[in-house]
């Protein structure tokens, strides 16, 4: 737990990545990028999450239970996010 | 070994398990807010699946320019927070400490600020969530979908960053009074914890209501 702790130099490069992710993610949407825009606008998202989780809420010092409990919170919610919209995606026409 | 602390409750057999414990408490708060805004991003891909070029058509007339400013406003005060907790840590740096959590107590009433001037945009243009929509200019009941949801996550998301607001404000006070130091700092990693999750939930919000393009 405490013994391995996140350095000052690495707060420093989480934000540099966060902010470039940022103005990447901002870049893109004007590429006209068609179907596939949403989902590299939300892997980004998903990216920046993922270090903001691990560095800054120091996920990476703490033991296995606590990322775990973030874990399956984030996979039922992507599972019920993909279920309900496949759903409405399939629908016959009324 | 048996180090009397003041923060240690006797139920726990050490300081260590005491804040495990505690970082999981606060690991599962989280889950469950995830949890509560991840059943609105579910509602949100349903009706976005129903109504793709309404939503886009919408999402244009969003405020691009002030919901990216707010996005690098939160990063910065996530930031901010993340070297408060480095400096509480590392001990002998109150003033620094109190800065830095003042800091992005700022960061976090300007994107209020921002967020408030966004909302009054809208509603001078009749944009109002659910019935009470009156948007001449995009009519479709895609669009009033898009805004309602929009006020919905936007607002419930706001909500938490004023709470966040009260808690950095609160651990600066403590701070200044000298309550945490490198042997014990748990509130200080916690709301960070809370401050950050706040971070990243904007994270989602802002590609899925700014960025879509008709």
């Amino acid at each position: 737990m405490s013994e391995r702790r996140v350095s000052g130099l690495t707060y420093l490069v989480v934000w540099v990545a966060l902010l470039l992710l940022t103005t990447l993610t901002f870049a893109l949407s004007y590429a006209h990028l068609g179907a596939w825009a949403p989902a590299i606008a939300i892997a980004i998202a998903a990216t920046k999450g993922t270090l903001i989780a691990l560095y800054f809420m120091h996920l990476v010092e703490q033991r296995a239970s606590s990322w775990l409990t973030l874990l399956i919170a984030v996979i039922l919610i992507a599972l019920l996010i993909v279920l309900a919209a496949t759903d409405v995606l399939t629908r016959a026409p009324l | 070994m048996a180090t009397t602390d003041v923060h240690m409750r006797d139920h726990f057999a050490d300081l260590d398990r005491q804040t495990h414990a505690a970082q999981l408490g606060m690991w599962l708060v989280i889950a469950g807010d995830v949890l509560l805004f991840g059943t609105l991003f579910v509602l949100y891909a349903s009706y976005r699946a129903d109504h793709a070029a309404e939503f886009r058509a919408a999402a244009a007339h969003a405020d691009l320019a002030l919901g990216t400013i707010n996005t690098y406003l939160l990063i910065c005060s996530s930031f901010l927070v993340a070297l408060a907790v480095r400096a509480v840590r590392l001990g002998d740096r109150l003033r620094q400490t109190v800065a830095l959590l003042l800091g992005a107590a700022a960061l976090g009433a300007s994107f209020l600020a921002l967020k408030a001037i966004e909302y009054a945009h809208h509603f001078a243009e009749g944009i109002y969530p659910g019935k009470y929509y009156a948007f001449a200019e995009l009519p479709a009941s895609g669009a009033r979908i898009f805004f309602t949801l929009y006020y919905f996550m936007t607002g419930l998301h706001a909500l938490h960053v004023l709470g966040g607001i009260g808690l950095l404000l609160w651990l600066a006070r403590g701070a200044r009074a000298r309550r945490y130091g490198p042997a014990w700092h748990t509130p200080v990693e916690l709301v960070g914890m809370y401050w950050h999750f706040v971070d990243i939930v904007w994270v989602f919000l802002w590609p899925i209501f700014y960025l879509l393009r008709p």
